[in-house]
């Protein structure tokens, strides 16, 4: 993965956070005035670190004109989609197997709290569930682990490492407890929307996230 | 033309509508069930007639309609070789009703059940549970011998219990033992939550389901004008009162559910008119047209309360065939003893078609759970979750029905 140069991915960046801003309707002479926080912002990060533009940005709109949860979704999800063109420090010597894995997850708990309501995955699943699947013990620590953190962690920054047979059979025990609190159409569509967004990483060209399937 | 000719040809013409009922089948079941299983059940309905026509050449004919001493069983007539032109074409057309049996059963168990297993069950019914039934109610084709319940006096024209109900209960079997889809139910979760409630499925193709509807009630033309097995004049009224039935079951519905305020669906629109279909198949040769309307009418109230019946008690069937085929089959062959022209509601032929009914449940539902138990412990009757997950299609057949469109949770390679 060759690294652009952070000039340019701040350009993007800002690109991106502009054009959010002003679809969530926020007025242009507003917009231009937040540039130098970004600025400021990729300086101090040198990446696209979608929790921190949220906090700065709502702490300059004192929260009035859009909510600092409200954009950090939308920062990670746009995050998700064009990360390829951010090319942050962030990961970039990760497994893509385990950035492409943790972009899906997020994008599912994210869409899932969304719709229900459900924003971390309940001790019941584990004892029920997990529990019973043929996981390595590392892994089976390391989703417990992961779960523990959803509490007070958001999604998108909540990193889980497993083998990729062990993604495969932990993917499909998330699948299976979506269905049951959502039900089956309801989660076909946000597991194939999942795909559909997750499969615009330059990761996805070396780990397609169907390969999870 | 003779008048043998005569009654062949016709009983040929209605095997041969009675078959295109399996193209009705599939369709009707494709479209109500997800795209990623859309495959497989296409194929268990061609593949059910197929196997179910062998196992009932080999073995259900004779035990249905062979020499039946006993009036328990028929004892002759297995593998069928050398016959009369009738016999032969009784034949072919008896062999069209034991496909419908066994194809009952695959929309009813539809997007969970493994596809051999499912073929394994289907031959089962096919070659014994229905043929016994059958052999009891139908046998047998020899004139010195009969079956118990007919000579007792039970009345089944065309098979609202015979071929409908029977299918319906050894569905409702077959549910029972494979439980419900993925996530079709929501989850109790603590001792408030007194009830599961049900998650609709949608069907991925609603045009496919109508199709299937239209081919289906013309199938049942041929299905209770050929029960004369005779080119008569009957068949005029049988024809007429098939078609009112039917539509009397698409209003019953469709009032129903707009009493209950709820959605015209279409699946419901259809089922209810399958019910009508199937109810009037009992005495379409005697009753009077208004009746036939009105026990079409009431069969299709039928159909969509027991379609919810079976929700409360966490019952998954997929297309709704245990509400068509087993209970307005039930209210059908009851129809016989209400609404004959010659003796209205006839007690006795009540306790008699009553009879008959239990019967049909004590035989079929408990021999089926057997059955289907049985195969479960050897051969497990139900794909695991994560087959259900990436689709039967996928799972049982490494193909799938739309390769254009169904890329998002397509896996990419077979392991």
């Amino acid at each position: 993965m060759s690294k652009k140069s952070p000039p340019k991915a701040m350009v993007i960046g800002w690109k991106i956070i502009g054009h959010i801003l002003l679809k969530a309707g926020i007025p242009e002479v507003t917009v231009k005035q937040l540039a130098p926080i970004w600025v400021k912002i990729y300086q101090e990060d040198r990446c696209f670190n979608p929790n921190n533009i949220a906090a700065r940005f709502s702490v300059a709109m004192e929260n009035q004109l859009i909510s600092e949860t409200k954009l950090r979704k939308k920062l990670f999800l746009a995050k998700t989609k064009y990360g390829y063109l951010l090319e942050t420090d962030q990961f970039i010597d990760e497994n893509p197997e385990i950035r492409v894995f943790n972009a899906l997850m997020a994008y599912i708990l994210i869409r899932l709290k969304e719709m229900t309501n459900i924003s971390h995955i309940q001790e019941d699943l584990v004892t029920s569930k997990i529990s019973h699947l043929d996981l390595s013990a590392n892994s089976f620590i390391e989703i417990e682990q992961w779960r523990i953190n959803l509490i007070d962690t958001p999604p998108e920054e909540n990193i889980i490492e497993l083998e990729h047979k062990d993604i495969k059979i932990f993917l499909h025990c998330i699948y299976t407890w979506i269905c049951e609190e959502i039900g089956p159409m309801s989660t076909d569509e946000l597991f194939a929307d999942a795909i559909r967004t997750v499969e615009a990483m330059p990761e996805a060209s070396r780990c397609h996230p169907k390969s999870f399937l | 033309m003779n008048q043998e000719t005569l009654d062949i040809v016709w009983i040929i013409i209605a095997g041969i509508l009675v078959f295109f009922m399996q193209a009705g089948f599939a369709f009707l079941e494709t479209g109500m069930v997800r795209s990623k299983n859309s495959v497989n059940v296409l194929m268990k309905n061609y593949v059910d007639m197929c196997f179910g026509a062998t196992i009932f050449w080999a073995l259900g004919f004779g035990i249905m309609f062979g020499y039946n001493p006993s009036g328990w069983i028929g004892t002759d007539l297995f593998f069928l070789s050398t016959a009369t032109s009738y016999t032969y074409s009784f034949l072919f057309f008896q062999m069209m009703f034991a496909a419908t049996v066994a194809t009952i059963l695959s929309g009813a168990l539809a997007e969970r059940i493994r596809y051999v297993a499912y073929i394994i069950c289907a031959m089962v019914v096919s070659a014994i549970i229905y043929p016994i039934y059958g052999s009891w109610v139908w046998g047998s084709l020899s004139a010195e011998s009969s079956g118990w319940l007919k000579n007792v006096g039970f009345i089944d024209f065309a098979g609202s219990t015979v071929v409908h109900s029977v299918g319906g209960w050894a569905a409702l079997a077959g549910v029972i033992v494979l439980g419900p889809r993925l996530g079709r139910f929501t989850k109790i979760r603590n001792e408030d939550d007194k009830k599961k409630s049900a998650r609709y499925i949608a069907g991925h193709n609603l045009p496919l389901l109508g199709l299937g509807a239209f081919i289906l009630w013309l199938g049942f033309f041929g299905f209770n004008g050929g029960s004369t097995l005779a080119a008569t004049a009957t068949i005029g009224k049988i024809a007429l009162n098939t078609h009112l039935a039917g539509c009397g079951g698409v209003i019953g519905a469709i009032i129903t559910l707009a009493v209950q305020s709820k959605p015209k669906l279409v699946s419901y629109g259809v089922n209810g008119g399958l019910g009508g279909l199937v109810a009037i198949c009992a005495s379409a040769d005697v009753i009077l047209p208004g009746f036939a309307l009105l026990t079409g009418f009431i069969a299709g109230i039928i159909v969509v309360l027991s379609i919810h019946f079976l929700e409360s008690f966490g019952l998954d069937d997929a297309v709704g065939a245990v509400a068509v085929h087993g209970f307005a089959g039930v209210w059908g062959t009851l129809v016989v003893a209400l609404f004959n022209p010659e003796d209205y509601f006839n007690f006795n032929q009540l306790l008699i078609q009553l009879a008959g009914i239990g019967v049909a449940f004590i035989w079929t539902f408990p021999s089926s759970w057997i059955i289907f138990s049985l195969v479960n412990k050897l051969y497990p009757l139900r794909v695991n979750t994560l087959d259900e997950q990436r689709g039967l299609d996928y799972s049982e057949h490494y193909e799938i029905g739309y390769p254009e469109f169904q890329h998002e949770l397509l896996h990419p390679g077979k392991e």
